[in-house]
């Protein structure tokens, strides 16, 4: 009975609970559309790196890391995939040479990452041959290819077929220089990565750095989830001191430190939507209050208890807020929907983003638990703002109010 | 004047009320500028690493330079050139470099590094060497035969001060370059990728060891107003039409943070748009409210012969004094926070800061105080409330006075 | 019945105030029509003390509407010292009402946030009387109301009988042709009646200011000198007393 009166009760004034409703329905709906595109550009970024140039677990020598010297590889890396692999989480892995050098060509010189990489491998765990805009990969067939980034092509000016030359150093600390031919450009919305990380066989990198043939510095393992990367690295690891193994939130801090960050956006974004809700739902029903002073007092002379009246208050400023809800949600659950179907094109700002490796094409996206965490954190709001109207038609006195006009 | 004395009086005749809606318009208000505050702040420090003390804000290069970085592209240096440069309005200093990739080699460990050949003196205007050095001491000849070092390349080439340090690389028109250095002091750089790479040597050695006599990569200039770096970068660009030579502005040197900001700029004023799209909601229904309220004292005041567009304009005074009134707490509010926080930025720690870092940014929080930030913000409430006021307005220019005083 | 060019002539010094012709009004507002005025003819000389009379739904407020061009009638005419003023537009009635007619409503007269002394001033300064006018008569007028005290209290510090005062002195201000009372003791007690209405009596003698009231006071009708009783929208009764 109490909740039919109240219902009844926001629909006086339908302009007015109309205001209320529009407002949270297009906050909520405006709200969540935003945390869907910023999610939508985290989860494509995170599954982008983890791609192309992550993976899920890596081992590597424990000195690696440090020096990044090639004289710290890993000396049978055969028996640690083997082990590791038993692991039925375990989907695929590669195992990697690196060392840093310069590339030169007639145009220039840049800083780069090398990276020996075996052909038949590497594609189960990373993406990279895929993204090869032009030319191919590393063909067998080619005396010493090398695979670039678009970006570094343009600052070196290289094609495919064009020479370039790798300087680095090898184990002994010599400073050798080898010549290579691009056989493949890729393109990656990364373009930081794209700039500074070159792909040779492995085995071409491997005669140069006099190293033996099974040597690697990295072993990379794709697994059937990434989010299960945290706990089997740790489990890798053991108490070995012979290798080092790191899941990706390890190896790039700041991928988990997005998903970390995007929890704090959420809930500061929609709190504060929610505060400025608030602000009006409190002023709308404590006016609601204030005029129906008499009748509330008449309620109260004819016998309707205070708890009561408080409780009939707190209903109304519940469907107020409530209506609006499912509406918001509704409306942002269908542009989400259709947007992340055709997925958003930001090109004309893109640079920007894809120079912090994020992609400009994006398809917006939010969890089942977002859409819980917005209905809880609204009926809280709700709650919240009922407290002081409620109160208020709480203090009147039935005889004072019945005599007022 | 009686008008805003009326309207001053009404805003205060349901206190309640009034508070309520006052804090809405305060806090987003103070909240939008904060953000804004803390985006501006951002891009005015981005813009400062990247141009202000490194690129310039303008470059002068030869034709062709940009798209293909190497020596062979260089310009020879020329007094009358800089005469020219130096005498063009908001140009403040000129400082010309030359700058190479080259490899950089300890005594096991090599690395590629980026060797910049500076005038020790002109170069204190662009990124200041002298008061980014962390150990040892700056070039006082410009002749000498020695390099300043980036402190995470030393550390990785594990070099200290006064070891030697070995460049490799490639000089001018295909001449092998190869120099031995002592290094004379360590600096640190803010911006990551700098700090992991950067050679400084004085311009006469490093020409020396480029072969590369009497050339530069580029004239780079510091200019009074940084914001107008683009019409700067026309005129002088008017100025070396027949040669050639071409001048670019730092959006275009590095049109990934032009639009970087525009993008953050974008996605900060949808949200704000969002807030205050809710506020303004907040506000309609108070201004709702209070119409249906006074619709009876309208209907006398019309009744005793006021003329309707005057009564009107005393509810929209109203509306609007009240939404200075929110604006003007607001401000105050925040003011003093920004303040502290533009001279004292917050650093951020822990995986916070590590993040940052690898993203290429300092672990740093910047906050811009510039005055614009709030008229921005005053402006768009009193838009949004003017636009709202036109509801009681039009409620008052349609009121029919019999059926008002009636209700 | 005479044309009204002739009415003017002959009536514009001599004749009556106002002249309201065959007045009927309609309300059309819900399903079925209403009707609130049924042919009313009315003359008031100036110097009136008339009370117009007559059970709740009679058409008496409707009736002062119309004379006091806060409503238009469905027919008929009303003539204000000879001008037609249900031929007026808009704007050139809100300026007729503020400056030949003077109001008392019923309640909530006042603009709550002003004081006595502005609210009569603010509506001198809507008739643009110029500012010395201005101050060396509001404070007269609140002393002929008898507030020289309550100069500047607002209406919430008053009692109703007192906010009923001050909004007779406003309606002074702008020394109209007559005054409109709607039911102005409604909300009064005895005291603040018989006051009100021993203001209202002595303005009416000293200074000819013509009164007309709608009520069903007795205390009003009682000291009224002409009641014109209505019924179902007609005039029943129309008397001169004493």
């Amino acid at each position: 009975m109490l909740i039919t009166i109240a219902w009844k009760n926001i629909w006086r004034n339908p302009t007015r609970s109309l205001a209320v409703i529009g407002a949270v329905a297009l906050g909520l709906w405006a709200g969540s559309y935003m945390i869907s595109l910023a999610n939508g550009m985290n989860r494509q970024r995170l599954e982008e790196q983890l791609n192309t140039s992550v993976g899920h677990i890596k081992i590597s020598h424990p000195k690696f890391n440090q020096d990044k010297s090639t004289e710290f590889f890993l000396r049978n890396p055969d028996s640690i995939v083997r082990v590791v692999s038993q692991f039925p989480e375990v989907k695929a892995y590669t195992s990697r040479l690196n060392c840093y050098g310069m590339a030169s060509s007639a145009a220039g010189s840049y800083g780069v990452d090398i990276y020996g990489i075996d052909t038949a491998q590497e594609t189960k765990v990373f993406a990279i041959c895929q993204r090869v805009q032009s030319g191919m990969f590393l063909p067998l067939d080619k005396r010493n290819p090398i695979v670039i980034g678009a970006r570094l092509a343009k600052r070196l000016n290289l094609k495919i077929r064009s020479k370039v030359v790798l300087s680095f150093q090898n184990t002994a600390g010599e400073i050798i220089a080898g010549a290579f031919r691009v056989s493949g450009i890729y393109a990656l919305d990364n373009k930081g990565y794209e700039e500074s990380h070159v792909f040779l066989r492995k085995s071409d990198l491997q005669e140069l750095l006099g190293l033996s043939v099974d040597a690697a510095h990295q072993l990379i393992f794709k697994l059937n989830d990434p989010q299960l990367a945290e706990g089997l690295s740790q489990k890798i690891q053991g108490d070995s001191t012979v290798y080092l193994s790191e899941s990706w939130k390890q190896v790039s801090p700041e991928l988990a430190y997005i998903d970390e960050i995007m929890v704090y956006f959420f809930l500061i974004f929609i709190g504060i939507i929610l505060f400025a809700l608030s602000m009006g739902i409190l002023n709308t029903m404590l006016m609601a209050v204030l005029e129906r002073t008499r009748e509330l007092g008449m309620l109260r002379a004819i016998g309707m208890s205070r708890t009561r009246v408080f409780i009939m208050i707190m209903w109304e400023t519940l469907f107020l807020t409530s209506t609006g809800l499912p509406i918001g949600l509704g409306l942002a659950w269908m542009s989400i929907s259709i947007s992340h179907y055709w997925g958003i094109d930001l090109s004309v700002v893109g640079e920007g983003f894809e120079a912090i490796g994020f992609s400009s094409f994006i398809r917006p996206v939010m969890a089942p638990y977002e859409y819980l965490g917005i209905t809880v954190m609204v009926f809280v709001a709700a709650f919240l703002s009922s407290l002081y109207p409620a109160w208020t038609a709480l203090k009147l006195r039935p005889s004072e109010a019945i005599r007022k006009i | 004047m009686l008008y805003l004395v009326i309207a001053w009086r009404n805003i205060w005749r349901n206190p309640r009320r009034t508070i309520l809606t006052l804090t809405s318009i305060l806090s987003a208000v103070a909240l939008a500028i904060f953000m804004r505050s803390q985006q501006e702040g951002s891009y005015e420090h981005m813009i400062h690493n990247t141009a202000g003390s490194f690129l310039g804000h303008i470059q002068v290069q030869l034709d062709g330079y940009w798209d293909e970085q190497s020596l062979d592209n260089s310009l020879s240096q020329s007094d009358s050139l800089l005469e020219v440069l130096s005498y063009v309005s908001n140009v403040k200093e000129v400082v010309p470099r030359l700058q190479v990739y080259a490899l950089a080699s300890g005594l096991r460990q090599a690395r590629a590094g980026l060797v910049v050949a500076i005038d020790p003196g002109q170069e204190q205007f662009l990124s200041a060497p002298s008061d980014r050095l962390t150990k040892g001491r700056y070039f006082q000849d410009p002749e000498e035969e020695s390099v300043l070092l980036a402190e995470e390349l030393a550390g990785f080439l594990d070099l200290q001060v006064n070891d030697s340090l070995v460049i490799i690389g490639q000089g001018y028109q295909g001449a092998s370059a190869v120099g031995k250095y002592l290094v004379k002091g360590l600096v640190r750089f803010p911006t990551p990728d700098l700090n992991r790479s950067l050679i400084y040597i004085p311009l006469a050695a490093g020409q020396e060891l480029f072969g590369a006599y009497g050339q530069l990569s580029s004239y780079s200039l510091i200019l009074n107003n940084p914001k107008q770096s683009q019409e700067t970068a026309l005129s002088i660009k008017e100025k070396l039409q027949h040669s050639t030579l071409v001048a670019m502005s730092w959006p275009e040197m590095a049109p990934e943070l032009s639009q970087l900001i525009l993008s953050d700029k974008v996605g900060g004023q949808i949200m704000i748009g969002i807030l205050y799209m809710v506020v303004g909601f907040g506000i309609f229904g108070t201004i709702l409210m209070m119409t249906v309220e006074r619709k009876y004292e309208f209907g006398v005041m019309l009744g005793i012969g006021m003329n309707r567009w005057k009564l009107a304009l005393i509810v929209f005074i109203e509306i609007i004094l009240l939404a200075s009134i929110g604006i003007v707490l607001g401000c105050l509010l925040i003011a003093p926070l920004l303040i502290y926080f533009h001279y004292n930025p917050i650093r951020l720690s822990g995986t916070m800061a590590e993040a940052t870092i690898e993203m290429g940014m300092e672990p740093l929080i910047y906050y811009s105080n510039d005055f614009n930030l709030f008229v921005e913000q005053a402006q768009v409430i009193w838009i949004l409330t003017a636009i709202i006021a036109l509801y009681p307005v039009w409620t008052v220019s349609r009121l029919h006075i019999v059926s008002a005083m009636r209700s | 019945m005479k044309t009204q060019t002739e009415q003017t002539e002959t009536n514009i010094n001599t004749g009556p105030i106002i002249q309201a012709n065959d007045i009927h009004k309609t309300y059309q507002e819900t399903q079925i029509p209403v009707k609130a005025l049924n042919g009313i003819d009315l003359q008031i000389q100036k110097g009136e003390f008339t009370a117009i009379v007559g059970p709740s739904g009679c058409g008496k407020t409707t009736l002062l509407n119309i004379v006091g061009g806060l409503d238009q009638p469905s027919q008929g005419n009303v003539y204000i010292r000879g001008k037609d003023i249900t031929q007026m537009g808009e704007a050139e009635l809100s300026k007729f009402r503020l400056k030949k007619i003077g109001f008392v409503f019923q309640a909530y007269n006042l603009i709550p946030v002003l004081t006595a002394w502005e609210n009569v001033s603010f509506i001198m300064q809507l008739q643009n009387q110029s500012k010395t006018q201005i101050d060396d008569r509001v404070k007269s007028l609140l002393e002929e109301v008898g507030l020289g005290d309550k100069l500047h209290h607002r209406p919430k510090q008053l009692s109703g009988g007192q906010q009923q005062r001050v909004a007779v002195a406003r309606a002074l201000a702008s020394k109209p042709e007559f005054i409109l009372a709607d039911e102005p003791t409604a909300n009064l007690d005895s005291v603040s009646t018989s006051t009100l209405l021993d203001i209202m009596a002595r303005l009416n003698q000293e200074e000819r200011m013509t009164f007309i009231f709608s009520t069903h006071d007795a205390r009003v009708i009682e000291r009224a000198r002409r009641v014109i009783t209505l019924e179902d929208g007609r005039v029943l009764k129309d008397e001169l007393l004493s």
